[in-house]
């Protein structure tokens, strides 16, 4: 914890339905707190921790007991409505007055009504996330099957935003399913002010995608496990590298892509569906014989 | 009723809908979200302002955009009619958005279906920016008494083949159809909307606006209007505009005004199955199909009560295994033909109607089966009867001060509170006051659950006359209450009332409680004089004849004048008092304390419930500036205190008096919080080490994901305590909880410095003394999915059973157990005064540790420990909580 104090700016700390490791000093330290209500990948299904993975230093980071399960339930069990997720808002805003605070919810059908709703609570960012994101902890049967992709949740959100005058009182920010430069630029066009990425990050870094995320001892790469071995394999210095080049290189690419369409900044760029295209409804595209 | 009679009278609403072409409305126009719910009745009608207050502290549970009230039960010469016209005449009110339709309206369908003995608008203020918190200027409204024309009801009832009904309930099913053909016409068909009906039925009115309830009683001038019963509520719509407040609550069937708290999941199944008895939302919002389906099971299927509340809150799990075998099999049927209307999700309703033929007024809350919403209820007893239903405790102390600031002979504290356990064997999540007049001709309030049970209320009747000035007696009490104080402190002032209490009369109490207060101006008695009285507050002792509510009332008023007599902060200060009171005009002035101060002192009035400017802020300050000690009193639910001074704060004390907010001591890391009376909901989250006292009950989701802590509790938790606890927390509840006690608790071993519920189950009789409940643990899931920790449940006559635990087992006490408990509960009687040696008599036999507590440990489930891949497609252990929470076995 000490050693990442020098970072605290640029950190946010996750408000989460099972509460591990939420202390009033890690909340008072940075500059973003978000609430995790769901994940697009599984919303509605909570999260469990097996109790291979909580090792010592799992256990006290989260301040829980070595070699017991944990779960995260679905949902807060402290909010159950807008007016309880405003007074949720409200003690976390009591702890740190500078924090901008950071809503993340999947995207149910009503989600723009949702987005609305934290909004009018007081929270500053709206984090949506879509069905397509995800690691392999995520059931198959949820992923992709029960959040709506985000294409759509950032469209309806945005648009709804617009219509009711606050578009610029809230940022929108997007997540599940995007991996690359061309993702980022269309969540953009569609009407989000940024995104996050999770699974991209973790292929950067060796990720070979078996989808055993959850099990202590079962992360070929040493990515997701507990294990002192197995992380071994990923060094500092050369995660973050691998990492770097992944950013780099997206920005290369941003920034050609503003560049043919003409625009001075990626904030140009937000909204403008006129830019896009679905392939599948368009003529121009040569139909396989 | 008949079937046949059902029948006709749903093809007549299916004849209406085909020739209107109503034919929509499966989804909802806007999602909103919980909200403030208050609703109070009374045996002598109240004036609308006692709403404004509860209304008020109700701010933070809605945003503004919209309010309204509903009242039953007026004063005919308030209204200007005579009490006949009252009782025969419907009372319509409908609300203009476009004033200029009122004549086309009204011809079309007021005048040919009506007999109207009075039309007149209602009065406003002249100028709506005038009153606070209105965000768009109120509808014109206009009250209409009438009853339905005689030859045009004949031909409703003939045209209808209605001949079976009687001719009130013809009359009823009239004017809901000419109300839903007026609603079709001004407002469900119109993009821009005209007018809609209000509210219509005998004896009552609704009214709403956008913006805060209470600004309906000062735009329309009503705050001198008095009526028995009234309901408010403070939406929190999550639409950023809203132009006109019909979507606002209440909502109103006939004879019946519905607000409701939460929303529905399966809005679009109540929908379909309102709309396959042609019946369909014209406002598109939950609360309308909420009293839409109250109506029908009332008015068309003829449903006693406790019908209809099982209808809409189903019993479940081991609370359906426990009802009687006739019960069930009526229940079944009652589940089986209307569960798929029986809204699901958070939900809590307040729900006010008029009985006209059998002559009463009924007031009732019904919560959802799963207890998602916050709920309190109270009932004050005397000569005035009050009985009272809000979404927190504090509202109902606001309605109870309000009221006792006009009638001398409320008192300010409640007889009883408690909370219902929804969809429960034991009270079915459901209380109805019913005010009915008796043979004198005077109204008379009862409370019952939904099985018919009366709410047991204390039997002391002996009251106090607080208007009475203070007399006689003080000299002496002075005199000696000094010496008590000067020889044993205030353990023995406190013995010397509590024994002299039941032989006392009330102005030799007051002049008691007076004469501490006095005592304690010379700073050497002040901080024993408060610790008198906080036992006086705290404790539970005979009263003798003696209202117990009353000796409570006094004492803490004697609390407020010793606190609002301490020396303050500015200019002159007095030198050498260990406490220094702030309150919030002198909030500026706050300082470090001088040498010898001790105590910070805060009068909450005044203060926010939350912000930067709320009491609990000050205390961050006041703590960052070097006080280590904090009183606050005349609280009224402000929130988070003791929250916010970070790590360390081991020596830090707090004291909470009178109504105590949510979030109170979150996150609390070594200091000590303790709250005289009842807390609210939310109550320490994330406690990480400290500790917190609370003398009374607690609400909802108390100590949710705590890391640690030493908690006492003398009274119940709500629903779900210590859910998702992990680390080392360790509690004492003397009372019991609504359901879901340490779901998923984590809390390692506790002989290694995990963590441990110990359940008492108790409760007080009358005097004081200490009784078992008949059910130590009510609830259907008691440690469900626990992966770690204990509870020690006190339960000697092995009442609970195993079916109530989900994933956690019962094992016998062993020595080593009772060694690790002991110094808690011993802790237990020196806080509350609960003797550990009365824990362990069981009906006046002294018992073995092992033969009155039982041990609930969790059980090792294969699929939460093994590591391979099959463990997530294996089922959850069994049970409803598990299955219905956190789903399948995925990883964090």
């Amino acid at each position: 914890m000490e050693r990442m104090r020098p970072y605290d700016d640029h950190t946010i700390t996750q408000v989460a339905t099972g509460l591990f490791g939420v202390r009033e000093e890690t909340i008072q330290r940075v500059r973003i707190v978000e609430f995790k209500y769901a994940q697009g990948a599984k919303p509605g299904l909570g999260g469990h921790l097996l109790s291979d993975k909580v090792t010592p230093a799992v256990a006290r980071m989260r301040e829980t007991v070595t070699g017991i399960s944990l779960f995260s339930p679905f949902p807060f069990h402290s909010v159950y409505s807008i007016e309880d997720h405003q007074k949720h808002l409200d003690w976390i805003k009591h702890l740190n007055r500078r924090a901008l605070l950071s809503t993340k919810v999947s995207t149910p059908n009503d989600v723009d009504m949702v987005a609305v709703g934290s909004y009018s609570a007081g929270t500053h960012i709206v984090h949506l996330d879509g069905g397509y994101g995800g690691t392999g902890a995520a059931p198959d049967i949820a992923k992709k099957n029960i959040a709506m992709p985000i294409e759509y949740g950032i469209v309806k959100v945005h648009r709804f935003l617009v219509a009711e005058g606050i578009r610029d009182k809230v940022t929108l920010i997007a997540s599940g399913g995007l991996r690359s430069a061309m993702d980022i630029a269309k969540a953009i066009a569609l009407g989000a002010d940024g995104v996050v990425v999770g699974t991209a990050e973790l292929v950067a870094l060796g990720c070979v995608r078996c989808s055993r995320c959850e099990s202590g001892r079962g992360c070929p790469r040493g990515i997701a496990t507990t294990d002192a071995e197995l992380s071994q394999q990923v060094s500092v210095e050369w995660g973050s590298q691998r990492i770097i080049n992944l950013y780099a290189a997206w920005r290369q690419q941003l920034v050609d892509i503003l560049r043919r369409l003409g625009l001075p900044s990626v904030a140009e760029l937000r909204g403008r569906t006129d830019l896009l295209m679905h392939l599948d409804y368009t003529n121009d595209v040569e139909q396989p014989k | 009723m008949n079937n046949e009679l059902i029948d006709r009278l749903l093809q007549s609403r299916d004849r209406l809908v085909t020739e209107l072409g109503i034919r929509t409305g499966h989804y909802k126009g806007e999602e909103e979200g919980g909200c403030g719910v208050v609703g109070f009745c009374a045996s002598e009608p109240m004036a609308a302002r006692h709403i404004y207050e509860p209304s008020r502290q109700m701010h933070n549970r809605g945003n503004g955009k919209g309010g309204g009230i509903a009242a039953l039960g007026f004063v005919p010469e308030q209204l200007g009619v005579t009490r006949q016209v009252l009782e025969d005449y419907y009372m319509v009110h409908i609300a203009y958005l476009d004033p200029g339709v009122r004549p086309a309206l009204e011809q079309k369908y007021l005048n040919p279906n009506y007999e109207i003995h009075s039309a007149r608008p209602l009065e406003t203020v002249e100028d709506w920016t005038s009153v606070p918190n209105l965000e768009v200027r109120p509808p014109d409204v206009w009250r209409y008494f009438a009853r339905a024309r005689a030859g045009v009801l004949e031909d409703f009832i003939t045209k209808n083949n209605l001949s079976g009904m009687s001719r009130d309930a013809a009359e009823e099913e009239f004017f809901n159809q000419v109300g839903i053909r007026l609603n079709q016409e001004y407002y469900a068909s119109l993009g821009e909307k005209k007018a809609f009906v209000l509210s219509q039925g005998k004896d009552m009115m609704i009214l709403k606006v956008v913006g805060y309830a209470e600004a309906i009683t000062r735009y329309y001038r009503i705050e001198e209007l008095r009526a028995h019963a009234w309901i408010a509520h403070q939406r929190f719509p999550t639409k950023g505009r809203v132009w006109h407040p019909a979507g606002a609550h209440p909502f109103g069937a006939i004879n019946t005004a519905l607000v409701h708290n939460g929303d529905f999941a399966n809005y679009h199944s109540v929908s379909e199955y309102l709309a396959q008895r042609h019946i369909y939302p014209q406002f598109l919002t939950d609360t309308e199909v909420a009293v839409q389906l109250f109506d029908l099971l009332e008015r068309t299927y003829h449903y006693p009560l406790e019908y209809i509340i099982e209808a809409m809150a189903p019993t479940t799990e081991f609370d359906f295994d426990r009802l009687a075998t006739e019960k069930q099999a009526l229940y079944r049927q009652i589940q089986a033909t209307h569960m798929h209307a029986s809204p699901d999700g958070p939900w809590f309703f307040i729900i006010a109607r008029n009985l006209p033929r059998e002559k009463k007024f009924q007031l009732m809350g019904i919560t959802d089966t799963s207890m998602l919403r916050p709920q309190v209820f109270a009932f004050h007893d005397g000569e005035v009867q009050v009985g009272l239903i809000c979404s927190e405790k504090q509202a109902i102390d606001a309605t109870l001060l309000s009221m006792s600031r006009d009638d001398r002979r409320i008192c300010p504290v409640a007889d009883r509170y408690w909370n219902a356990r929804g969809g429960s064997s034991t009270d079915g999540g459901a209380f109805i006051f019913e005010l009915k007049r008796d043979p004198a001709g005077r109204m008379r309030m009862t409370c019952t659950d939904k099985f018919g049970q009366a709410v047991a209320l204390p039997a002391a009747r002996e009251a106090c006359d607080f208007s009475a000035p203070l007399n006689g007696h003080l000299a002496e009490m002075e005199a000696e209450i000094l010496k008590l104080l000067e020889t044993g402190g205030a353990p023995a002032v406190f013995s010397h009332v509590r024994e002299n209490l039941a032989r006392w009369t009330f102005p030799q109490l007051r002049a008691a409680l007076a004469a501490i207060v006095g005592l304690a101006k010379d700073p050497l008695h002040t901080g024993p004089a408060i610790e008198a009285l906080t036992l006086l507050n705290d404790r539970r002792y005979a009263a003798g004849a003696k209202k117990h509510s009353h000796v409570i009332y006094l004492v803490r008023q004697a609390l407020s004048d010793l606190f609002s007599a301490l020396p303050g902060l500015g200019a002159n200060e007095p030198a050498g008092n260990p406490s220094r009171l702030v309150t919030w005009e002198t909030r500026r002035l706050l300082r470090a304390p001088f040498a010898g101060e001790e105590t910070l002192v805060i009068d909450t009035r005044g203060f926010p419930a939350e912000g930067i400017d709320c009491d609990s802020s000050l205390i961050m300050d006041a703590y960052f500036k070097g006080w280590r000690h904090f009183i606050t009193y005349h609280c009224s639910g402000q929130r988070f205190a003791g929250c916010g001074l970070g790590p360390e704060t081991d020596g830090v004390t707090i004291d909470v008096y009178d109504s105590s907010g949510d979030y109170l001591a979150s996150g609390i890391d070594g200091l000590t919080v303790t709250v005289h009376g009842n807390a609210q909901d939310q109550v320490g989250q994330i406690i990480k080490r400290g500790k917190l006292v609370i003398h009374g009950d607690t609400g909802q989701t108390f100590m949710y994901g705590a890391k640690g802590g030493t908690v006492y509790v003398l009274g119940n938790a709500a629903g779900r305590p210590l859910i998702n606890s992990v680390g080392r927390p360790r509690v004492v509840i003397n009372g019991t909880c609504l359901d879901f006690l340490a779901e998923s608790f984590m809390a390692g071993d506790v002989f290694h410095d995990g963590g441990f519920v110990i359940l008492n189950g108790i409760t007080f009789d009358e005097s004081g003394r200490l009784v078992a409940r008949s059910r130590p643990y009510p609830g259907s899931n008691l440690f469900s999915l626990a992966s770690g920790g204990a509870i020690y449940l006190r339960d000697p006559g092995r009442k609970v059973d195993k079916q109530q635990l989900n994933g956690g087992e019962f094992t016998s006490l062993t020595p080593a157990d009772w060694d690790l408990i002991r110094p808690y509960l011993e802790e237990n009687e020196r806080l509350f005064g609960i003797k550990v040696e009365d824990l362990l008599t069981v009906d006046g036999v002294r018992r073995e540790p092992a033969d009155v507590y039982r041990k609930v440990t969790p059980v090792a489930v294969a699929a939460l420990t093994t590591k391979n891949a099959a463990a997530k497609a294996s089922p959850p252990p069994k049970g409803g909580a598990a299955c219905e929470k956190s789903g399948d076995l995925f990883e964090d």
